[in-house]
């Protein structure tokens, strides 16, 4: 099994092999070596994703690979195969996402978000989400270090609008 | 180092506000009802992209609990099952409303009946919105059938439906009282149905300053759904009729595939109560709830039309749809979290707070809903699907 090669350059200048299959995880890329803009020995310029960020997307992609091979021979997976694997990926997920800090998982999601990596948007948003559950707007701002902009008026709107407190 | 850490920090806080649009959306579709209100209220970038949002709709019930008169600050409490050990306060709502019982819902929307003097409202706890309707002395009996309409009965006698013009509201949120209600979200159009002695029917409009009869009640009224802008009733007789209400006046829809045998009994126990419930694609089915009091016994029978034998067929599973009893509608539950499918959900009206619970039709077990500390606060509580 002989897969293309592909070369990727971070904005910090470090380059970093990737199997095409994998690169084609992101959309942009994956348009690039359709329209054949892609040159065997050239790197592909990525001007805003660092190094350590783009060294975090391709584990990722490297990780996700299989599945698409996977398509076409589900039938023949059992269900209970299928389950083991997902949950396999699943763990991998979560254990990805927890290494990281929320610096990290703020720049991944700009990386994924220009490499147009569906999967991977979902995951980073998804570990927001989590992230935001149950608390109140107060804590949010903590733990995201977000400013409080609100106009006294604002406040004043929003408390109004708001439907919903603990009871 | 020990500087660039905290620039770091200050790097860091412009930027989760700054975070690009689409992108914060697709972490809003992600969030719960509650906890998407509350992202609103982070900062002025987020607040402007939640109002983008185009979130989905919620389409799990949720539990709402009505307040004694002149307790809990007069305010409901309401449960949502996918978020548990949580209960949300609504904001104050008024002598009034706790005066008021609740008897039908749509959507966020609740149909109101203050009992003396006798008066209905539409209320959204939520918003506070409130729609006044007619008063219920405004009775008209405008539509006119001609005397060879078949849906006439023959004995139907004019002067019953003058009676029943004047007749005094009494209690519409006794057992012999009916109602349905339909608001539309955007337009806030709505039309309410009344009855209260189950052999007349009154329905108002948007725009009706007045009640007006319902023309072809033939036989007792059992049971009423609205959906769909179709009227479904359930009649004495076991008979399912079907109106069109999306004209001006109301129409029988024709022809009609449902016959007068009631469902089989299948269970010993006392029927507390039957009553129809209609499908998302508008299939009538019938359910039959026994032994209401007693949890160990308490059990449902769902019943759908065999269109080839003409006889109510026992169904013995909902397959991905839920039940909400109160509602008179199944729901779909595929993909969607917080619902248990194949199951039916009861909450009175009637029952109090003391029968709140999920039947789940694969096990056939009763599976309670309700924190015992919050049932003895409360005097009702109902099933309903919030548009949140």
């Amino acid at each position: 099994m002989s897969s293309n090669m592909i070369m990727l350059k971070s904005s910090d200048g470090a380059s970093f092999e990737i199997e095409e299959a994998a690169a084609r995880k992101s959309k942009i890329i994956a348009n690039m070596i359709e329209v054949e803009c892609v040159d065997e020995d050239k790197a592909i310029p990525l001007q805003n994703v660092t190094g350590n960020i783009l060294a975090l997307v391709i584990e990722y992609c490297n990780k996700h690979i299989v599945d698409d091979d996977d398509d076409v021979a589900t039938e023949e997976a059992s269900e209970e195969e299928e389950e083991a694997k997902k949950k396999k990926v699943d763990d991998w997920e979560a254990e990805f996402m927890n290494s990281m800090s929320l610096e990290t998982m703020f720049e991944l999601l700009l990386a994924a978000n220009y490499l147009n990596i569906k999967s991977l948007i979902d995951l980073v948003c998804q570990t927001i989400a989590n992230n935001i559950k149950d608390k109140t707007p107060e804590e949010v701002r903590k733990i995201f270090s977000i400013e409080n902009d609100f106009t006294p008026e604002e406040e004043e709107e929003i408390r109004k609008e708001n439907a919903w407190a603990f009871g | 180092m020990g500087s660039g850490k905290s620039r770091k920090i200050e790097v860091e806080a412009a930027k989760w506000s700054k975070l690009c649009g689409d992108v914060l959306q697709i972490v809003f579709e992600r969030l719960s009802a509650t906890d998407f209100d509350r992202a609103k209220a982070v900062c002025s970038a987020w607040r402007s992209a939640s109002k983008e949002s185009v979130r989905k709709r919620n389409r799990i019930p949720w539990l709402i609990l009505f307040p004694y008169e002149r307790s809990n600050g007069y305010s409901c409490r309401l449960l949502n099952p996918a978020e548990t050990g949580l209960v949300y306060r609504s904001r104050k709502l008024g002598v009034e409303f706790t005066q008021s019982r609740c008897i039908a819902t749509c959507g966020s929307w609740l149909l109101m009946y203050v009992r003396d003097p006798p008066k209905l409202y539409i209320f959204n706890p939520l918003t506070r919105e409130r729609i006044n309707l007619p008063p219920l002395d405004s009775r008209i009996n405008d539509i006119i059938i001609s005397p060879e309409d078949p849906s006439l009965m023959r004995d139907d006698l004019p002067s019953s439906r003058e009676a029943a013009l004047t007749e005094k509201v009494k209690d519409l949120s006794s057992d012999w009282g009916l109602a349905a209600l339909w608001v539309d979200e955007r337009s806030k159009d709505y039309i309410v149905l009344w009855s209260q002695s189950q052999c007349c029917l009154f329905f108002s409009k948007k725009g009706d300053n007045f009640w007006r009869m319902f023309p072809y009640v033939r036989f007792g009224l059992a049971d009423l759904v609205y959906q769909g802008h179709r009227l479904y009733i359930y009649t004495q007789v076991f008979f399912i009729e079907m109106y069109d209400f999306s004209g001006d006046s109301p129409v029988a829809v024709t022809p009609c595939l449902y016959t007068y045998l009631p469902p089989p009994y299948l269970s010993d126990a006392f029927t507390t109560r039957t009553r129809i419930a209609v499908t998302p694609s508008g299939q009538v089915l019938m359910v039959r709830c026994h032994d209401i009091h007693n949890t160990t016994s308490c059990t449902f029978y769902v019943y759908k039309m065999n269109l080839v034998t003409e006889k109510w067929d026992h169904m013995p599973s909902l397959g991905d749809q839920a039940l909400i009893f109160n509602l008179g509608i199944t729901v779909p539950t595929k993909d969607i979290q917080g619902i248990t499918p194949d199951s039916i959900y009861f909450s009175g009206p009637g029952f109090g707070t003391n029968y709140i619970f999920i039947f789940n039709l694969a096990t056939r077990k009763v599976q309670p809903f309700i924190i015992s500390s919050t049932r003895n606060k409360f005097f009702d509580a109902r099933w309903f699907i919030p548009n949140v």
